[in-house]
């Protein structure tokens, strides 16, 4: 009996096993697809970050969000990271070139060198998307190697995320590492780029429609950039049931406000407007979506085009039909609200102050005054700034009793004030409805101290270490070894080495150039370093011109040392104690890879903070 | 387990006396304890039924709020409110209970207090914006022991107080002792003494020495000094409950009529101005500041007679003490213009009281702009009215999208059903009439911040129906 049981229940698992594996074989993405779309799904790493994205072209064409690519440099803020590698599904790993990125709609094309045509995903039909239907991300999240989670399409229109396109939702499990990988279709086909997935919530994820990415792949092939169109600036809004009964019209566009003296005031759009056809194209909205799509059709026309209008114009129940035409002008950098700003930021660290070019978009929508000057974006605590009293979305309208009307003359006006080392200069401020006087007191840290700069020929950060330096307080000698070195900064400059001794200065800095490689031969500035070695001055060296500094002199191979990684073997070659560090200080030393931006700001740092300890000495 | 708040009273004052600071009057910490042990068992238990435990529905609004791009537009996401829970003071036997919060009807939901285990809904009688605090009554048959608001003292640097934190039904204890060091006194138009530590929950309740005396009313992490709030609560609470033998008209609020903002040290230095001064902004249009022919640009150097002292923040708080608004009081003011010294002098007026109407049909409250309004809030609009409240789930409060209403506070409404209204009367005008005709839909055009917007609502909505078909 106890066997016969046995055999039951053996009988039973068994097929309680077979149930399960068959379970098992009906998979909601088919082995077909799966092998299909695995090999066009690439990880993307940088220093900063990693990501995700998808083949569109053999030739190694491959798209992702613009936030996986970019290098998060606030004053560069469209530059890309620098050493961008995309990884294959077999492990193969390439450098990728960036072709182009945009923040909103958050795209970016890059590319990578193959020998061999790649497997390109197909783009789905996305006028056909519906909600429900099955859909299935791939990508590298959390840096997990390749990840699939399926879930359905929850929305086909979402539009308050502040973007400028509809996204999709969907419920497909999105986390960080997944931007800028694909959302198939249940065909293998690309629905979308996974873009945004919302943290505390559950499966809320978002996804650009691939529709996008034919536009974008365009502009960033034929422009390297997004070429926004607009007519600034005017407002519009979707006539929904209670609006459109209220306005007592007919479907077309509201336009809620325009902007005096703007381009589309000057076209002679007017508040209260309906819009009935753009270009001889009917247009309607009754919802955001379709104000999106309307907008998305003019950003992606030519600037130079002409714009027609028809419109319905007067009061309920009297209205007549008025044509306006305007001509298409490339839109201006989007600011950061609630995406990664796209305007330029400009820093004085030392003085603890960011600020930006005021913009009309600026004005319309931080409701600023109509004062020229220069827009402050950032104020760091207990810096001169914060002493100042100043505060995000002032303006700072003059300098020093000088009016400043923008950005080149308010730098010019500070630049000023802070190369004569003034201990305090007065700031005119328009906050709001508020015009206030205050001053600033630059710390000066370095007051006193000077510094030899040895510039070989242009170099793109020069100008940010001259003003970081000066604003620091440093009495800088520039010498321009080629004619190609101008930079607008107000420091003493020479055109030799002549009678330059390092006997009279606290540090020389041997900057970064196309022919940095033409100092490791200059006996002067060989000589030049001897003497400051004996000296105990200070020492410093950006990318390849640091090789100079250990070249010939023993004490300084024996220092911790970095350079660019093209110079790496000479540093080996010459026994140096190099370490490939982004900046490395040892001793009375100091050098960088200049890697980027964000790398010369922490070198400038840890040369200031020598310089400092250096004073007394 | 049900632990008495005299248990926990002990176990806070180990915490702190460690790193106690001075107690004046005493020796040693031990003879410390025995001073609050004695404060709290006499005093501190006799106030215990005077603090209650209020709740405010929708009273706490957390301010994480940030701003996005929607559609084109700088919206400023609205982080959800949630109950407030803080103590009340019971002033009469009547049930008016005293709240440190600056509660408004149309932004609050249901208000309780709890007395015991029993709770009581209680109505707002009157709050006033310069204490921040508010009147509420219950209705009960119990008997109410109202606190005596004198005596009263003061606290200083290193002196002990004892509070009392009420707790709700839900929680193990009922009212819990707190003991705080006064870290330091904050000047300012009602001074506040500094807790050592952050006792929010204890917000509203009342403030005793080491004596038994009531020093003030907790704020958070400060002590609201009760000497110098007192004169303007017991009018305040006068007003309100009608107590008192000689009952007083209310008195009428003044003001000075001018925005004014401290000079920054460095500029005072740079410039050579008295680093105390106060900058002269704005002088609002018919205020006694402009009576006096104060200007903007002025530098305010003295008022009534006396030099300001100190700097920034605090120089303007004294400015604000020693001015102390009041009808038909005479005042001076003493600027620096153009390099020169000038007396000012004029007498104050009553603060022109600006009507607000509550079009609950449509979900809003406005007010007409006075010249105050179209600075402090940045309006760009030339004429309107201002939206100060939009009820929810109101016409106006339904956009048919989360956390974003179709008109909201600060908006400037220019015209109403295609009726202009650039002031109050026309709105009200434009008001009447849309109630008279009963539109399904209405029509309203506005400015918010520097640009113009239209809002469709629909009247049939929200509780105030209009009853159009």
């Amino acid at each position: 009996m106890k066997y016969r049981i046995l055999f039951f229940l053996l009988v039973a698992f068994g097929i309680c096993l077979t149930v399960n594996s068959a379970d098992d074989n009906s998979q909601d993405i088919s082995d077909e697809v799966v092998k299909r779309v695995d090999p066009s799904v690439v990880a993307i790493q940088h220093e900063k970050a990693v990501g995700s994205g998808f083949i569109v072209d053999p030739e190694g064409y491959i798209i992702t969000n613009g936030h996986v690519v970019r290098g998060g440099d606030p004053e560069r803020p469209l530059e890309p990271s620098k050493a961008i590698t995309v990884i294959l599904n077999d492990e193969r790993k390439f450098p990728a070139k960036v072709l182009g990125l945009c923040m909103n709609p958050d795209v970016a094309l890059i590319k990578i060198d193959v020998d061999e045509p790649l497997k390109a995903v197909e783009l789905a039909d996305v006028s056909k998307a519906q909600i429900g239907q099955k859909c299935f991300a791939v990508g590298t999240p959390m840096g997990l190697k390749r990840t699939f989670t399926s879930g359905i399409l929850s929305n086909v229109d979402r539009t308050d995320l502040g973007t400028f396109t509809r996204v999709f939702q969907t419920d497909a499990a999105i986390n960080p590492g997944n931007s800028g990988g694909p959302l198939f279709n249940s065909e293998g086909k690309v629905l979308g780029i996974n873009t945004y997935g919302r943290r505390g919530t559950n499966n809320l994820g978002f996804t650009i429609p691939s529709d996008v990415v034919k536009v974008m792949r365009k502009h960033f092939e034929k422009y390297g950039r997004f070429r926004r169109a607009d007519l600034p600036m005017f407002f519009v809004s979707e006539i929904y049931d209670e609006l459109g009964k209220a306005l007592q019209t007919g479907p077309g566009i509201l336009v809620t406000f325009v902007l005096p003296g703007s381009p589309a005031d000057k076209a002679g759009l007017k508040t209260g407007d309906i819009i009935t056809e753009i270009n001889g194209k009917a247009v309607k909205a009754r919802s955001k979506a379709d104000i999106l799509d309307v907008n998305w059709r003019i950003s992606t026309s030519e600037p130079g085009e002409k714009i027609v209008f028809k419109v319905q114009r007067g009061k309920p129940g009297a209205r007549q039909a008025v044509e306006v035409q305007g001509v298409l002008e490339e839109d201006e950098p989007q600011p950061g609200f609630g995406f990664p700003s796209e305007t330029i930021t400009h820093m004085y660290e030392n003085l603890g102050l960011n600020f930006e070019e005021l913009s009309r978009k600026y004005r319309v929508f931080l409701g600023l005054s109509d004062d020229k000057g220069v827009l402050v974006t950032k104020v760091l605590p207990e810096s001169s700034a914060a002493k100042a009293g100043l505060r995000p979305t002032d303006i700072i309208t003059a300098v020093d009793g000088k009016k400043v009307n923008d950005l080149e003359s308010f730098r010019k006006e500070l630049e000023s004030c802070l190369s004569k080392h003034k201990k305090i200069f007065s700031l005119a401020v328009s906050r709001r409805k508020l015009r206030l006087k205050t001053a600033i007191a630059p710390e000066y840290d370095l007051k006193g101290q000077k510094l030899l700069v040895i510039a070989p020929g242009d170099y793109e950060y020069l100008e940010l270490l001259l003003r970081e330096m000066i604003a620091d307080g440093l009495e800088i000698t520039l010498v321009g070894l080629d004619k190609s070195v101008k930079p607008d900064v107000d420091v003493k400059k020479l055109a030799s080495l002549k009678d330059v001794k390092a006997g009279k200065f606290d540090g020389i800095l041997l900057c970064e150039g196309e022919n940095s490689k033409k100092l490791w031969d200059n006996k002067k500035i060989l000589a030049l370093i001897k003497d400051a070695v004996k000296k105990q001055k200070v020492l410093a060296g950006i990318g390849q011109a640091s090789i100079a500094l250990i070249k010939e002199d023993s004490k300084l191979r024996e220092k911790k040392f970095t350079t660019s990684k093209n110079c790496s073997g000479q540093a080996i070659k010459f026994k140096a104690k190099y370490t490939g560090n982004k900046v490395e200080k040892d001793g009375k030393m100091v050098t960088t890879t200049g890697f980027d931006r964000i790398t010369i700001r922490s070198f400038l740092k840890s040369l200031k903070s020598l310089l400092k300890s250096s004073a007394g000495n | 387990m049900k632990i008495t708040g005299y248990t926990l009273s002990l176990m806070s004052l180990l915490l702190v006396l460690p790193g106690c600071s001075l107690i004046p009057g005493m020796s040693n910490g031990r003879e410390a304890i025995r001073k609050i042990e004695q404060t709290i068992s006499s005093t501190g238990k006799a106030l215990q039924p005077s603090v209650v435990l209020v709740s405010v529905e929708g009273g706490s609004r957390k301010q994480s709020s940030k701003i996005k791009m929607i559609g084109g537009k700088m919206v400023r996401e609205r982080a959800g409110a949630s109950t407030l829970y803080t103590a009340g003071i019971v002033l009469d036997k009547k049930g008016h209970i005293l709240v440190s919060e600056m509660l408004n009807p149309d932004s609050v939901g249901n208000i309780k207090v709890w007395l015991d285990d029993e709770e009581y809904p209680a109505k707002i009688i009157k709050n006033d914006n310069n204490l921040k605090m508010t009147i509420l009554k219950i209705n009960t048959n119990e008997e109410l022991s109202p606190l005596a608001f004198t005596p009263h003292s003061e606290l200083k640097p290193g002196y002990y107080s004892i509070s009392i934190e009420p707790r709700g039904e839900n929680e193990d204890f009922e009212k819990l002792f707190r003991v705080n060091i006064c870290s330091g006194v904050l000047d300012g138009f009602y001074r506040k003494y500094k807790n050592n530590y952050n006792i929010s929950r204890t917000k509203g309740s009342p403030a005793v020495d080491l004596d038994g005396k009531l020093v003030g009313i907790q704020l958070g992490n400060d002590i609201i000094a009760m000497k110098d709030i007192y004169p303007d609560l017991k009018d305040f609470i006068k007003e309100a409950t009608g107590h008192g033998k000689n009952k007083k008209k209310p008195e009428k609020k003044s003001w000075l009529g001018a925005s004014l903002y401290p000079i920054n040290k460095q500029y005072a230095i740079l410039m050579n101005l008295p680093k105390s001064g106060i900058w002269v902004n704005k002088v609002y249009a018919d205020s006694p500041g402009k009576a006096a022919g104060l200007q903007e640009g002025d530098l305010v150097v003295g008022v009534n007679g006396r030099k300001l002292r100190f700097s920034g923040s605090r120089s303007l708080s004294l400015f604000n003490k020693i001015l102390r608004p009041e009808v038909k009081k005479p005042f001076s003011i003493e600027v620096i213009r153009n390099k020169k010294n000038l007396v000012l002098k004029s007498k104050f007026t009553e603060k022109p009281q600006t009507d607000t109407l509550c079009a609950d049909d449509l979900g809003i409250t406005v007010k007409e702009i006075t010249d105050h309004d179209s600075f402090a809030y940045n309006l760009f609009a030339p004429n309107g009215v201002l939206v100060t409240n939009v009820k929810r789930g109101s016409p106006a409060a339904n956009s048919g999208q989360m956390s974003k209403s179709l008109l909201g506070r600060n908006y400037v409404i220019t015209e109403l059903g295609g009726m202009p209204t650039p002031d109050l009367e026309s709105f009200t005008k434009a008001l009447e009439k849309i109630r008279l005709e009963k539109p399904e839909v209405l029509l309203v055009r506005y400015w918010r911040g520097r640009t113009t917007g239209f809002a469709g609502l629909n009247l049939k909505i929200g509780d105030q129906g209009n009853g159009a078909e």
